[in-house]
């Protein structure tokens, strides 16, 4: 009888241990909603098949889920090829990635997973490794009643960055009435922005985007010759069009454009104010995109507002790290 | 009772087969009740679509024709499944369905059953989507491509008569209908027909005859009104169909406002009081079937004789009809499941409604709900009195004067003048009357608020009362302000209290003529417009501001407004509120341009209208 304790003891021990050195692969307690679940599994290097990277490696959390490099790092000391755009403010939208080629947050979520530059993780492998992760099993448990899955990997992560828009920023204080939320140089850069730049053309409320691609000019044919939205549409309209992406934290996503190639937010903006004098023989740009005769002081109320428009949360980030 | 216990065994038995089969295996059959009809479906010949040479091009776009012809092989060499592995596949077409054939996708990877919440499906089938081309988009038409009916709303169905054993499994279907029903009243002989496992979205179809034809000769040919009376799944079945584990409309995402919808008469709504609603519609339609089938059915008559009493209901005789354990989201006020044969089970399904996101003003898209606001228009000289105005050299500025109910001019009435917007310029003297003015004139607001209401239309359609230069006061405005005078000195009017509320460009307008005479009258409401204050000059700017800061003004905008940004409305508001000015405004919440109809909700505003004086 004492054996049989003994025994039972060192199994009940064993056990333990053994099932604590599996829940260390990940964090200690169970979530119990898929947003949640989301963010653990945002957080989690296990998605990237040597275990370096996991989605906030390049969606960095205190850089408005985007970094600070033109083309971030995956496995295998690959890189993307395009800007990390950010994550952030997403809701409405029926495209996804630079070009549109995902329609939903879950078409999104997968493909970075598996993309060979990024996490590099073949998606029956993903699925694969949740499915023996003793913490995995019971989280899925838990949130969906059911085994770890693809389908329910991508609601979790599409749900959790569905919860990623305070509209937090002095901007948003400044329309709910407080007029002391922005200064007069961002005021006069929200004036700039709607008017004599016609920015909110395209970058509409409440996000300042517009879920449509356009050529802004930054194709080429040549040094510049990522087609971008034709990949996906086969439209000739479509050669060099982009996304146009979503302007909230804006300041905080440098450096900037789908190729990652201007800098920072001044050196964006003295594009748009002349087009040809950066990119002299750009093919199929936009007819909208007219030179807007603005001045440096113009140009740096226009940032202002821009900066204006970064949430509250991120305040602390240190947006004077230089990009690469 | 004998249904229900049927009912249940069916309910058992696929809940059997999940747990069993694992359902991995695209032959075998969803259902496995040993005397099940669903067993006539030729499950073990089963065709991979990745396997059909053509079938497939970039992106798993599906090539129509390869396509129907795959299910017309396999149709003739006895039925079977054509199986679409994990994927997203796009078509651009309807489908036709082939007798004998079922199109299977992979099996749900997660919840098996379709009412829990986390039921999702790897296989998806995605349809084209229809693309409005709406107002705000008329600005610039090459950036916006057109979708019409032809290339939208398609439907899974078949013009074949008397197929059988033919259906749907495991498919995550956006935009598309499932549509077996009977032909103008005739049966199409349609048996065996199995639906399960299907998740579907955005399922619906327009109205037929909307856009009608002054619709479109109004330029509004892109609207679309939902059809009610056709559902997600459409039967109409000699014998036997299963709608079971089914999840319809969780995630439908397509509804769209249709910003300046236009009814039959010409007025347009906004967007959020005419929204085309992809969810308000029946859930699962089971038709009854009529008694005589076509001399063209390929039924053998034998079956049918049994099936069709003349007269009767019960169609169904040789076989059931079964709506089990499926999930229905619709817009409230819409029937789940609409069927009207005695022999249909329809059990176990849980359903949900959600609010209409905006009340509607329309009817059938074509009726106003409230024909309040037409009164004016309809019946202008009843209302009002047309006056022509002739200034300098010929110009002409027709205007109309509505009186106070029982004018009495012992005592003084304030006066209302109203500036139109864009769209009624001219000079019949009777367009200036469609817009927000019918509010003034409800019997109500006539017995509360006794007061002159003069409209003055704007006759030259290459300008506004504001002029092209937005510098230059116009004459126009000049003359309506002479008309004022003119119409001031022959009736009883309180000068104290004359109120300028504009409309779009003539809520512009209202804006630059308080600045010009900031002393003439006593409120302003600006509705969706704006002010830009002068931006070359910081003094004259100053003045601009300083000239309007303490006026009482309450100004108008709606969120959504898609021909000026609301960001416009605020700026200005806000930039007087910096100034240290005080006027009110009321943004209304997901409202477009067409956003004056609203202010009939607003209760406090025609008391503050009417108690704003001049000292």
């Amino acid at each position: 009888m004492k054996k049989i304790k003994i025994i039972s003891v060192i199994v009940f021990w064993l056990s333990t241990v053994i099932s604590t050195a599996f829940v260390n692969e990940s964090p200690e307690s169970i979530p119990t909603s898929s947003v949640e679940l989301g963010e653990v599994l945002f957080n989690d290097k296990i998605l990237s098949i040597d275990q370096s990277v996991s989605c906030a490696s390049c969606h960095i959390p205190d850089f408005a889920f985007a970094d600070t490099s033109s083309r971030s790092p995956g496995v295998n000391n690959n890189y993307t090829e395009r800007n990390t755009p950010s994550v952030m403010y997403l809701v409405d939208k029926k495209h996804f990635f630079w070009d549109g080629r995902a329609k939903s947050f879950e078409e999104q979520a997968l493909g970075p997973i598996a993309s060979p530059k990024e996490m590099g993780l073949p998606l029956d492998e993903a699925e694969k490794r949740l499915s023996q992760s003793v913490y995995y099993q019971k989280a899925f448990k838990t949130v969906f009643d059911s085994e770890p899955s693809l389908q329910l990997l991508a609601k979790a992560l599409g749900d959790y960055q569905r919860t990623l828009q305070p509209s937090e920023s002095a901007y948003d204080k400044y329309i709910a009435g407080d007029i002391n939320a922005l200064n007069a140089a961002e005021v006069r850069g929200m004036e700039l922005f709607i008017y004599d730049a016609n920015c909110v053309f395209c970058h509409k409320e409440p996000y300042f985007g517009n879920d449509e691609f356009f050529n802004i000019g930054l194709f080429d044919g040549k040094d510049k010759n990522d087609i971008g939205r034709f990949t996906v549409t086969h439209d000739s309209t479509n050669i060099g069009a982009f996304e146009t992406p979503n302007l909230r934290n804006i300041a905080l996503t440098a450096p900037y454009m789908h190729d990652g190639s201007m800098k920072t937010l001044k050196e964006v903006l003295e594009y748009y104010n002349e087009p040809d004098k950066h990119v002299p023989n750009s093919k199929n740009r936009h007819v909208n995109m007219a030179p807007l005769k603005m001045n440096s002081k113009h140009i740096e109320d226009l940032e202002a507002f821009l900066r204006s428009l970064t949430d509250n949360r991120f305040k602390k980030t240190n947006v004077s790290i230089n990009p690469e | 009772m004998k249904k229900l216990i049927v009912a249940q065994l069916i309910v058992f038995y696929v809940s059997l087969s999940f747990d069993l089969f694992g359902q991995r295996e695209p032959q075998v059959n969803p259902i496995t009740e040993a005397n099940h009809w669903s067993n006539a479906i030729a499950w073990n010949n089963v065709t991979n679509v990745t396997k059909v040479k053509g079938l497939l091009g970039r992106e798993n776009a599906v090539d129509s024709v390869v396509f129907h012809q795959t299910m017309e092989t396999i149709s003739k060499n006895g039925g079977g499944v054509l199986f679409f592995p994990v994927g997203t596949y796009i078509f651009k077409n309807t489908i036709m369905l082939y007798d004998g054939v079922v199109l299977r996708g992979e099996n749900p990877l997660g919840v098996k059953n379709a009412k829990h919440q986390s039921y999702s499906l790897p296989t998806i089938f995605e349809f084209p989507r229809y693309k409005p081309k709406m107002d705000r988009m008329r600005a610039d038409t090459s950036l916006f491509k057109n979708v019409s009916n032809q290339t939208a709303f398609k439907s899974i169905k078949t013009n074949t008569r008397g197929i059988k054993n033919f259906g749907l499994v495991n498919i995550d279907i956006n935009r598309a209908i499932i549509d077996f029903r009977k032909k103008n009243t005739e049966s199409m002989g349609f048996r065996n027909v199995l639906i399960y496992g299907i998740k579907q979205n955005n399922a619906v179809v327009p109205v037929e005859g909307i856009p009608t034809a002054a619709q479109i000769k109004g330029g509004n040919n892109w609207q679309r009104w939902t059809e009610k009376y056709i559902g997600n799944i459409n039967l109409s079945v000699e014998a036997n169909a299963l709608v079971a584990n089914c999840k319809l409309n969780d995630n439908t995402k397509d509804s769209f406002k249709q910003f300046g919808y236009m009814v039959d008469d010409g007025f347009t709504f906004d967007g959020s009081r005419a929204v085309f609603d992809y969810i308000n519609h029946i859930g699962i339609m089971i038709e009854e079937v009529k008694t005589t089938p076509s001399t063209g059915s390929v039924i053998n008559p034998t079956e049918t004789d049994n099936l069709i009493a003349s007269n009767s209901k019960n169609m169904y005789t040789n076989g059931s009809i079964e709506v089990l354990n499926n999930y229905m989201k619709l817009t409230e006020g819409n029937e789940f499941v609409k069927s009207d044969c005695e022999k249909c089970n329809v059990f176990d399904n849980d359903f949900q409604t959600t609010k209409q996101q905006y009340a509607s003003s329309i009817i059938d898209g074509l009726t106003p709900t409230n024909t309040a606001y037409r009164t004016p228009y309809d019946k202008p000289d009843e209302v009002s009195t047309a006056y022509i105005h002739t200034y300098r050299k010929g110009e002409s500025l027709p205007y109309r004067l509505i009186k106070p109910l029982n004018y009495d001019p012992s005592k003084k009435y304030p006066i209302v003048l109203y500036l139109h917007g864009l769209g009624e310029r001219g000079n019949d003297n009777r367009e200036s009357l469609r817009n927000f003015i019918w509010y003034f004139n409800t019997p109500k607001v006539r017995a509360d608020y006794p007061c002159f209401i003069l409209i003055p239309q704007h006759a030259y359609k290459d300008s506004t009362f504001l002029g092209n230069e937005r510098k230059e006061h116009t004459r126009t405005m000049k003359a309506v302000l002479d008309v004022m005078k003119k119409v001031e000195k022959e009736n009883s009017i309180d000068g104290s209290r004359r109120y300028i509320v504009g409309i779009s460009s003539g809520g512009w307008a209202t804006w630059e003529t308080i600045i010009k005479f900031p002393k003439t009258f006593a409120a302003a409401v600006p509705i969706s417009a704006y002010k830009r204050f002068n931006e070359w000059n910081e003094k004259d700017r100053l003045k601009e501001i300083n000239t309007i800061k303490n006026f009482p003004i309450w100004a108008f905008h709606g969120s959504d407004d898609e021909w000026i940004p609301a960001m416009y409305a605020r700026l200005t508001v806000s930039t007087l509120k910096s100034g240290g000015g005080v006027p009110k405004y009321t943004e209304f919440k997901g409202v477009g341009h067409i956003c004056w109809d609203e202010i009939q909700y607003v209760e406090e505003f025609l008391p503050w209208l009417f108690s704003q004086k001049r000292n």
